[in-house]
This record gives structure tokens, sequence and C-alpha cells, in this order.
């Protein structure tokens, strides 16, 4: 076998210390641990009461309701980062003050600002060059110092420009991904997934007037079992 | 120990990594919150600042009993709880200890005489290793009850010797011990003793006419 690359040896060494760490310290502790098991230390605890039934019941189910509404907008928020990074640098480059002339330190900054927001592909190299060069004079001849410095500036004022476009765009696209999902989450809330506790006695019959008053002191049709909250400590159907 | 206990012969070596694990062990002793009654507000301040029970390593108070080795009874003890006392006792793995706080936990405290929901002393429920008397006890007095719990696990020598099998079987009644005047054998009798002595107490006491 050849030898491993420097990073894949850190990440064995990395993995193999993990390992070693925890075994060691069990295989250890398993002989140095007293080990009297006995039939009573062995029950359940239940804060010393005895336990009644299993504890294998079925989990209340408006717990999946919200772990899925959770997992479903934190993947959204997690498409939001790396549209905030674009729209951060391409702000930067639309609202960047044109540095002097002589401000090199400048210069390099406003390069490395445009070179963020372009992809490191083969057709961009030589504009890769161009802005990764910006506040280096050191290559030009002393005649063109001044020439170079007015293809910056025509480059700056392009990119800006070119920025202002982009944050709209990026703005406009990021709105309309935000209100499909709040199309989504409007129609979770009227449906009545968010609400922890639901009643039967505010869901009406759709095709009902009011029920008819009572007669005889007896309540609506709705027979009283039909008002017990659901969601109330018991398993619900979703 | 497990697999090690007893197996070795006293040497310079097993005693000390006796030492060692025994150091080890009673530095992190860690308690379970067992606060009854008022005792448990002594026990609360001990492990507040000021008198921070945490710089001998006690400091984690563990709510399960599967993560302590050291059981504070701190408060009375009735009847009712008894049981539960004893479940939990059961569920703490080895090697646990039992520190007794105040007087209820001691031998009935001040409910000794007329306590019938009062078990006198949890030393009939589990075995106690340390008493600390009071009512309720100084924090000073259950830190002092904690450090002669480290001295008991600084003793123990569990490579050489191994632990106990059996746990220790209470040799009081928990029944308290009555005056001649109160006491008779026929249980008949012994109630009319009693009412006797408390109408006679009760005259005693009322307040004289102004």
């Amino acid at each position: 076998m050849e030898t491993l690359t420097p990073l894949a040896a850190v990440i064995l060494l990395f993995l193999a210390v993990g390992i070693g760490f925890i075994f060691v310290h069990l295989v250890a502790g398993k002989f140095i641990r007293p080990s009297k098991p006995d039939a009573e230390k062995k029950t359940v605890y239940e804060c010393g009461e005895p336990t009644i039934g299993s504890a294998w019941i079925q989990f209340d189910l408006r717990f999946y309701v919200v772990a899925l509404l959770f997992v479903i907008f934190d993947v959204e928020v997690a498409f939001f980062f790396p549209w905030a990074e674009v729209f951060g640098k391409a702000q930067a480059v639309a609202s960047a003050v044109m540095p002097a002339d002589d401000d090199m330190r400048g210069w390099l900054n406003y390069g490395q600002k445009a070179l963020a927001l372009i992809p490191n592909t083969p057709e961009n190299a030589t504009t890769r060059r161009d802005f990764a060069g910006m506040g280096d004079l050191s290559n030009v001849p002393e005649g063109s110092k001044q020439a170079t410095i007015d293809k910056w500036k025509r480059a700056f004022h392009a990119n800006e420009d070119v920025g202002r476009q982009l944050m709209w765009v990026s703005l406009a696209e990021i709105v309309v991904f935000f209100g499909v999902l709040l199309v989504g989450f409007a129609y979770l809330w009227r449906r009545g997934d968010l609400e922890w506790v639901r009643s039967t006695l505010a869901e009406r019959p759709a095709s009902g007037s009011a029920p008819p008053p009572p007669s005889n002191g007896v309540g609506p049709v709705a027979a009283p079992a039909d008002g017990v909250l659901v969601g109330a400590g018991t398993p619900t159907t979703v | 120990m497990g697999w090690l206990e007893g197996r070795f012969e006293e040497s310079v070596i097993t005693t000390s990594l006796e030492q060692a694990i025994n150091w080890a062990r009673e530095s992190s002793m860690w308690p379970m919150t067992f606060g009854l009654a008022c005792c448990a507000i002594e026990m609360m301040a001990t492990g507040a600042p000021r008198y921070d029970i945490d710089r001998f390593g006690a400091g984690a108070f563990r709510a399960t009993p599967r993560q302590a080795d050291l059981m504070i009874v701190a408060g009375t003890v009735n009847f009712k709880m008894a049981s539960r006392v004893r479940r939990l006792y059961n569920q703490m793995p080895d090697p646990k200890f039992v520190i007794a706080m105040g007087a209820c936990t001691c031998g009935g405290g001040p409910y000794y005489k007329y306590g019938y929901n009062v078990v006198k002393g949890v030393d009939l429920v589990v075995p106690v290793d340390v008493y600390v008397p009071g009512c309720p006890p100084r924090p000073e007095a259950l830190l002092e009850g904690l450090m002669r719990i480290q001295d008991k696990v600084k003793a123990m020598k569990d490579l050489t010797q191994g632990q106990p099998l059996t746990v220790p079987i209470p040799s009081r009644t928990g029944y308290t011990l009555l005056p001649p005047e109160l006491h008779d054998p026929d249980p008949q009798k012994a109630l009319e003793k009693q009412n006797e002595f408390a109408r006679r107490t009760k005259e005693k006491a009322a307040p004289a006419k102004a």
C-alpha cells in the first residue's frame, strides 16, 4: 500500500485515539467497578414508586408533527445561509467607495471583494487574475502605471452596476423562495397543525346553522363525548 | 471490583492502587437529592457557596439513584416514604453509602414518642454509614459527616479483601421504650395507663382562673 496522504493519516489517527480512549476506559472500568447485580437493583426507576405497566407506550403523535415542521423550516433556513453570503458579497461590491489613485491598500481590498464574487472556473481565469492583481503596481513599467489605474477605475464602475443588479436579482429570488414557504406556513396554520390542544367542540358541521335551542334542558345534538378535548394526554389521530 | 475483587495479596502495588482508587472515589462522592424535610434546607445551604460541598467533590447532586453513590437522607422518614427510601437504596449501584442527617433519621428525633407515622430512625430501613445528629445539623456538621464517609472510603480494601456480601440487619425494633408507669404487657391496661397519664397532665396544664 502506498503511503497515506497527511490528511488521511491525521483522520485515521484521530479515529484511533478516540476509539482507544473510549475502550480503554470501558475495559478498565469493567475490571475496577463492583458488579453486584440484584433483582431489586435492576427494577425500573420511577422515583421510588413501584412501576405500573410497561414504559413502552405510544408516544404522543403531536411531537411527530412538531418535529416534521421543524425539519422543514430548518432546511429552509439552511438554504438562507449561502444566499446571505452571496448577497453580502454583492452588497460589499456595490456599495464600495472608490479608493484614491495612490491608495494601493484600498485597491487591494477592493480587488479581494470583487474576486469573492467571481467563481473559480477556467473561463474566468483572466478576469480573476486581473482582479487579484489590483493594488499591485510592482510588475507594471513606469509609464503605464496611470493607465493601469485608469483600467481599475473603469472596472470599478462596471462592477458597481453589476453588483447592484446582482443584489436586486438575488433579493427577488429569496423573496419568491420565502413567499412559497410562507404560503405553506399559512396553510398549516389555518389547518390547525400548530395547535397543541385541539377541541372537537370548535369544529362545527359545514352545512350547519346554529344548533337548535335546547327544548328540554338537554344541550346541543353533539353528545358530551364529542366535547372531550382531543389531544389532552391521549394519543391523537393526526 | 467485579473480577478483581479480593484477588490480590497485600503488597506495595495493591495498597498503592487501592489508595489511588479510594482517593478517586472519596473525592467524587455524588450525593442523591434526598431532602425529605427541614434538613433538606441545611443540605441546600451546604451546597450553596458559603459552605460549599462542591470543594469536596460532592457538589453534583444527582436526581437519579443510578448515578449517585451517596444517599444523604435529610429529613423525617414516614412509613409511607420508607418503602420508597428502601427501593431507591436498592436501585443505587455499589459502592453506596448512606448518611443519616438530622435527629429524625438518627432515631426518630422529636417525633420519637408521639409520632405514629414516623419511622424511628432510617437505619431501620437502610443500612446507615454515618449519623449526623442535629435538628437540623449545621452545614459544618454535614460536611464533617461527609468527611467521615471519606474516611470510610479511605479504609476500603477492595482489591485485597473485597466488599461485604450481606447488608446489615437492624438490631433495633423502632418501638419507643416507655417508662413503667405507662407500660403494661396487657395492651388494654397499657392504654388505660396512658390515657390516665394524658388526663392528669392536661389537668395540670390547665391555665389558672384569673
